[in-house]
């Protein structure tokens, strides 16, 4: 048996998304809000990462096969597509983290985690925090993804 | 409810498309943003982007191919509420698809 294509998948800082400016949404562009071109020419391949395994899932397999081999994704993927991607992978990346990314915490750190009370609170207030999604969970009426904040509505337009 | 209670309550549909054609047109936009429309448009920030004569509007009428003289009618009746809930649901299907898919990544996959 093999194992295969098990990677750490980046985080949003990582992908150059900047948490911080995330917050202050009354900025604007021009302030120097990441856009789309911003993100996509960020060093390291953070980037690289997540369109590589994450933009396919934007698309259907079939246009993936046709044209992934041999376009860039910018080429064919929409803008739109591209920073919704990116918004809906910020949104659900720590509560993703938080439930599957288990696999990735390596043993060292499970021993410490029980290993002192002290630790496991802070632990245990760690995990309740991480489960939340960054802009879906707080928004008026929402269900899981369906209700966006106006907040990550707004970074997406600030993207484009 | 049934299709002749659903009909009454649209009394105020003033295009010349029959119930039936109307419901046949709602799938269509269905079909129509779920496989292209959402490549461009995944959000609809304010009512005027889905309004009778925004873009969006325009776009999908004339794809699905209502005729002109049906669209006001359809799409005040059907087609708004039909693109907000099938962008709505795309959103979550490409949402869950990016979910799974980090599930998959985080832990290895045994061939």
């Amino acid at each position: 048996m093999i194992s295969k294509e098990k990677i750490q998948p980046p985080s949003p800082k990582d992908l150059g998304f900047d948490v911080i400016k995330c917050y202050n949404l009354d900025h604007t562009k021009e302030e120097g809000f990441a856009d789309m071109k911003a993100l996509q020419n960020v060093d390291g391949d953070g980037y690289k990462l997540f369109c590589a395994n994450f933009v396919q899932c934007m698309v259907s397999d079939g246009e993936w096969k046709q044209k992934s081999t041999r376009l860039p994704i910018s080429g064919w993927v929409s803008y739109g597509l591209e920073a919704f991607a990116v918004i809906a992978y910020v949104n659900g990346y720590e509560n993703w983290l938080h439930t599957f990314g288990k696999n990735l915490v390596s043993d060292e750190d499970e021993v410490s985690s029980i290993t002192s009370e002290g630790v496991s609170a802070t632990r245990n207030m760690e995990d309740k925090r991480a489960k939340d999604f960054r802009f879906t969970a707080d928004a008026k009426g929402s269900t899981q993804y369906g209700g966006w904040s106006s907040k990550g509505v707004n970074y997406y337009n600030i993207m484009l | 409810m049934s299709n002749v209670d659903e009909e009454s309550t649209h009394t105020s549909r003033t295009s010349g498309g029959s119930f039936d054609q109307e419901r046949k047109w709602e799938l269509c936009t269905m079909e129509c943003i779920n496989k292209e429309v959402y490549k461009y448009v995944q959000f609809i920030n304010k009512d005027e982007d889905v309004e009778f004569g925004s873009k969006l509007q325009v776009i999908i009428c004339n794809r699905i191919h209502v005729p002109l003289e049906c669209q006001q009618g359809f799409w005040r009746n059907w087609g708004a509420d039909a693109a907000v809930k099938s962008l709505k649901r795309k959103r979550q299907t490409l949402s869950n698809a990016l979910r799974k898919r980090f599930e998959r990544k985080c832990s290895s996959q045994l061939i």
